[in-house]
């Protein structure tokens, strides 16, 4: 039993806390639910959509063509024209026309205001839906009681199609990729959160602010994304884990400050949520096109890890770790997503639990070295204000005090130093469980390769096709290794990927892996099931 | 009971010209920290740079350090006192590195009234790359990018320092050390953001050294009143940093308490 839902309308009106309504109804029912948000980088007007699929089976994503379309202005007719099947439930406004239509009346609280309530209590009834499974949901709106007369109104104005039951007591959880990002940072640590705010990573910003009293951080907006890296770096060199979140052009501000991390070897956690580029390019659009970016930026070499989740529970998870880890090696540690994986809901299972990490810190004996030389490349931590010591990190080149230096011998002493880091980093990073993850048909000769949010939509089309599934979740130290041993016996590999170029599959090249194809999207759009089956089955 | 003396000096090389105007102001913040040291632990002093000549400071002073970017040493300081509220944050920054590079971080740390010093070695040039005009050159300034004079007028930071909240701005003359050892005192000791920007003659690219000791006068000599935002303001259009015949006040131009950033965040 699985239905596809798309809900159509103006931005503004409401249609994604439609979405996300609904979604709550469903996943109280003991479905699994996935919802894709569809917006424009704009505040009133334009269109709006939100595509959901639900499901009695684990899913995560969403098709091209619906089941249900619910069209709340006329726009959304037309635009929706294209994810019509033959034998799709149509419901358009009253004020509308269209063959074969229901008719039901979207109202909105005020003109020009959400029409959520209205849209709610039509989908609710036309899936056979008690009405009563909606009302908590309706109740907690700002002018319930407004509210709750559209709601019964629009549940009563449509009759039942579908007859959707309850599927079990349990209430599944639902969680956005950020949210999840959020609490695992918390759950990680963090003590401050620095952003400013850009499309698809400000919603971590937007929880962290509003619930940051009851997790106990402090959450900061300066005036650009260079104040933001800076003051994170502030922050850890003082003692407190930090963590930074952004989009690729933020992040392309952040760069010379990543490589003062790299220098300085002073933890950090940077969010990269990627939108559709070049330059500002398609803000509220999915991309996977920051991959090389981000392995490659910053000046200089030195030591860094990429982390790609690719579902709200990979998220919470690698956040968590993102956090540890940066502070267990002292490096820059970037948790690469993407719009699809930041703003979806997803039904996830999370059990939260607090996981801080000691890092390796100064036993307090002697004269304290910021850069003392070690059998691993990590030097013990100590903090600022101290006794008897002083902390001193800095950009330039430097010796184990922190001492500027240009002589040559110490020069590269200190670049071995931080090269037997990023050995010890290696070492222990591509030995993870989680460095790869083998889905779809462990056992099949046919071979998806794939990263990040593409997770759901791979996994569930290999699945049905019979093909394996690799997927690296760390993306550097690359744990190619894993990978070469994974597609030994492999007859065909194919990679999926959002990105024009090709970004996925050069850096596999880089490493020696070859695939035999290439599917890519980068419309902006993540793939849809049907469509990744199809372009799939051609090979 | 007087506290032992640490010694400040790491042993580092010093590359500074000699008679540089960096070396008053080092001993001025040395000796002042000195004082300090009665009340305030060494350990909870953390000192920062940007990337100029200035920024050897870091290097050569033994205490906490963080010698951070062109221009960002403002916004690492900002993190490092939300982190650790019990340091005594203190920035070193170049006329260049805080007036170019850095200065939105500049008039925003003033706006949030972040409790931090900010000292400004305003030698009104770029020297470590060998001689450019800065934001406080006048326009008369030949430098290497602007052979022919510059075609933009000095920027006033007073003047942008007032506008934007700060709530202490002063001016020192690296030349007057015991002079700007006090200003540097209060400001360490004034709760909220703390500017000072000090005149330090570059021997090698703008040596300014007569024109400061001919100049200057001490607002303290003065019936000027700190508290009076409107005089410090006047105070401060008083010289536009492009003149050579007009007196030049030193001195504390304002000071008033508010609410820091780490009370308010």
């Amino acid at each position: 039993m699985e239905l596809n839902i798309i809900i159509g309308g103006k931005a503004g009106a409401g249609i994604k806390e439609a979405g996300r309504m609904f979604a709550r109804v469903i996943a109280n029912l003991g479905y699994y639910v996935f919802v894709d948000v569809d917006y424009p980088s704009l505040i009133r007007g334009g269109h709006n959509f939100v595509n959901i699929r639900f499901s009695d089976k684990k899913i995560m994503s969403v098709k091209s063509k619906a089941d249900i379309i619910i069209a709340t202005d006329g726009r959304s007719i037309r635009a929706h024209e294209k994810d019509a099947k033959e034998d799709t439930v149509w419901v358009i406004n009253e004020k509308e026309r269209r063959e074969g239509a229901i008719r039901a009346p979207f109202k909105e609280v005020a003109p020009g205001f959400f029409k959520s309530s209205s849209v709610l209590g039509v989908l609710l009834k036309l899936l056979g839906i008690p009405l009563e499974e909606g009302l908590p949901l309706i109740l907690s709106l700002p002018q319930k009681e407004k509210n709750e007369s559209i709601y019964r109104e629009a549940y009563n104005s449509v009759s039942e199609v579908y007859k959707i039951r309850k599927l079990s007591e349990t209430k599944r959880e639902l969680l956005t990729g950020n949210e999840a990002i959020a609490l695992g940072a918390v759950d990680g640590g963090l003590d401050i959160y620095v952003a400013y705010p850009m499309t698809p990573a400000s919603p971590v910003l937007h929880y962290l602010a509003k619930n940051k009293n009851e997790l106990g951080i402090k959450v900061v907006h300066p005036e650009n994304e260079i104040s933001v890296i800076n003051m994170a770096l502030g922050i850890s060199y003082a003692g407190k884990r930090s963590m930074v979140g952004t989009s690729g052009g933020g992040f392309a501000l952040m760069t010379e400050a990543l490589s003062l991390s790299g220098m300085a070897e002073i933890p950090l956690v940077i969010y990269e949520a990627q939108r559709a580029g070049p330059s500002t390019g398609v803000p509220t659009y999915t991309a996977q096109s920051d991959l090389l970016f981000c392995l490659f930026a910053g000046h200089g070499d030195f030591p860094r890890i990429v982390l790609a989740p690719g579902d709200a529970e990979e998220a919470y998870f690698l956040s968590r770790e993102a956090l540890n880890l940066a502070w267990k090696f002292q490096v820059p540690v970037l948790l690469l997503g993407d719009k699809t994986l930041g703003e979806s809901i997803f039904t996830a299972e999370i059990n939260r639990e607090k996981r801080v990490e000691k890092p390796k810190l100064w036993n307090g004996n002697g004269d304290y070295k910021r850069y003392e030389i070690t059998d691993d490349g990590i030097s013990p931590l100590a903090f600022p204000g101290t006794e008897n010591i002083t902390v001193k990190v800095t950009s330039y080149e430097h010796d184990e005090r922190g001492i500027t230096v240009e002589d040559a011998l110490l020069v590269k002493k200190m670049q071995d130093k931080r090269l037997k880091k990023a050995e010890t980093i290696r070492n222990y990073m591509i030995n993870e469980d989680y460095a790869i993850k083998i889905e779809g048909n462990p056992q099949s000769k046919r071979v998806i390769i794939t990263w990040g949010s593409n997770k759901g939509v791979v996994n569930e089309v290999a699945e049905e096709t019979g093909y394996k599934v690799i997927r690296p979740l760390i993306l550097e130290p690359f744990p190619h290794e894993r990978i070469k041993g994974e597609i030994e016996r492999a007859e065909k590999v194919i990679g999926v990927e959002c990105s024009a170029s090709g970004q996925f599959i050069r850096l596999l090249s880089m490493y020696g892996i070859r695939v035999d194809a290439n599917i890519k999207k980068y419309d902006g759009r993540p793939f849809y099931k049907d469509e990744l089956k199809s372009l799939i089955e051609r090979y | 009971m007087a506290v032992a003396k640490k010694s400040l000096y790491t042993g580092a090389e010093i590359t500074w010209c000699r008679l540089c105007g960096n070396f008053g102001l080092m001993s001025a913040f040395g000796w002042a920290v000195h004082e300090l040291a009665e009340t305030i632990p060494y350990e909870k002093f953390v000192i920062l740079s940007g990337i100029g000549c200035h920024g050897k400071i870091v290097d050569y002073i033994d205490l906490n350090s963080f010698y951070s970017l062109h221009g960002r040493a403002v916004p690492t300081a900002t993190g490092i006192k939300l982190a650790n509220p019990e340091l005594k944050v203190i920035c070193f920054v170049g006329d260049g590195d805080i007036y170019a590079e850095g200065i939105s971080h500049l008039v925003f740390a003033a706006k949030r009234n972040t409790d931090i010093t900010v000292i400004v070695h305003n030698n009104r040039a770029y020297s470590l790359t060998t001689g450019q005009f800065a934001p406080t050159s006048p326009s008369y300034f030949k430098g290497k990018s602007t052979p022919y004079g510059s075609p933009e007028d000095p920027m006033n930071p007073l003047a942008i320092m007032l506008s934007s909240g700060a709530t202490f701005v002063a001016r020192g003359y690296a030349g007057f050390t015991d002079h700007l050892k006090n200003i540097i005192k209060e400001a360490i000791l004034h709760k909220g953001f703390s500017f000072v920007d000090v005149l330090q003659p570059c021997v090698a690219f703008y040596n300014t050294y007569d024109l400061y000791n001919r100049q200057t006068y001490r607002l303290e000599q003065t019936d000027h009143d700190p508290s009076d935002f409107e005089k410090a303001y006047s105070k401060a259009l008083e010289w536009d940093y492009n003149r050579e015949d007009v007196k030049i006040p030193i001195g504390i131009f304002y000071r008033v308490e508010k609410p820091t950033y780490e009370e308010r965040a």
